[in-house]
């Protein structure tokens, strides 16, 4: 059976129920408004258990205090778990921005990248995100700009014209976690190789990354051979977690 | 009064004849007890058996320590 014992008030802190003789029960839920308009600080909204001789067994109270002047309406109840206040840094949906120039997809003439030369990506075309976080491409449409601090991750996968040549594709940044301009092996699969998939010798690169705002990220092309090689397919993507606050030290991932 | 909603655990335990359930301001880093603190709209919604339940009394009750306290 359940039973509403309740009171309206106000009465002065501290009030209490006491059980009578012969009286026994479990709450289910409890509900009080604590008004502080003329508390002495802040507090915390407790409802208390006592044993009869004034042991206390039991404090409960919200996670947050009441300031001093403020009120609260506060609900207890059995087996409830409270949330923590403090939301992830920098968890939720990333913004994503994509950088790309493709002779497939978009019909984009090659890079055409001279023998044994270090050249810049050009990007022919950007998917940006609506809140502003990344824009670009600048300067010689080479450049992609973060605007805010963030923990990121940029991804680069560039596909060269079919040979056997060394060749690389290399993500250029302040990453501010791991070394940044890493060159990574190329992947030329010879005409008879199951592992051919098209004409692209493909290469890729990733980096974790964290950045403060006005930050700059580029790619670029290395070509190994003594002749002029093409870069048919650059596809940079890049994705931001807002990290308020992020100083440029070493960060920690998103949490 | 508007007072925006919070809320709090609160222990699944039998309550015995005597004992409190205490509404009290307590300071966040001392621990002691705020002064100028009302309490309003009290409602608890108990389970219990017998004719007694909800018989209890409501008041400023002195929480004296008991002999074995």
């Amino acid at each position: 059976m359940s039973v509403p014992i309740t009171r309206d008030g106000p009465y002065a802190a501290p009030y209490a129920y006491q059980l009578a003789a012969s009286e026994s029960w479990q709450a289910l839920t409890i509900s009080a408004t604590f008004d502080g308009s003329g508390a002495s600080g802040s507090f915390y909204p407790c409802c208390s258990i006592y044993t009869q001789d004034g042991k206390l067994v039991s404090r409960d109270f919200p996670s947050a205090s009441v300031a001093a002047g403020a009120s609260a309406e506060v609900t207890y109840h059995p087996f409830l778990r409270t949330a923590t206040s403090a939301a992830p840094s920098s968890g939720g949906t990333p913004s994503v921005a994509t950088f790309y120039r493709s002779t497939f997809v978009a019909g984009d003439l090659p890079q055409t990248i001279a023998a044994g030369d270090t050249a810049n990506l050009v990007w022919a075309h950007a998917k940006l995100p609506s809140d502003g976080s990344i824009t670009g491409p600048f300067i010689g449409d080479v450049y992609a700009q973060m605007n805010i601090g963030c923990m990121a991750d940029a991804w680069l996968r560039v596909g060269w014209e079919d040979g056997a040549y060394e060749k690389a594709a290399v993500l250029g940044t302040n990453s501010r976690i791991v070394p940044a301009d890493a060159v990574t092996s190329s992947s030329y699969m010879a005409g008879a190789s199951p592992l051919r998939v098209d004409t692209n010798d493909w290469v890729s690169d990733a980096v974790p990354a964290a950045y403060e705002a006005n930050d700059l990220l580029h790619a670029y092309a290395i070509n190994g051979d003594t002749a002029a090689r093409d870069v048919n397919e650059a596809w940079l993507v890049i994705r931001v977690w807002p990290a308020t606050g992020y100083n440029g030290g070493i960060p920690g991932w998103p949490q | 009064m508007a007072a925006p909603p919070l809320e709090s655990s609160f222990p699944q335990a039998d309550l015995e004849p005597g004992m409190q359930v205490v509404f009290e301001a307590i300071d966040p880093t001392t621990g002691a007890a705020v002064t100028g603190v009302t309490v309003s709209a009290i409602g608890m919604l108990v389970s219990g058996q017998g004719a007694n339940v909800g018989e209890g009394t409501f008041g400023p009750f002195m929480l004296v320590p008991g002999p074995r306290a």
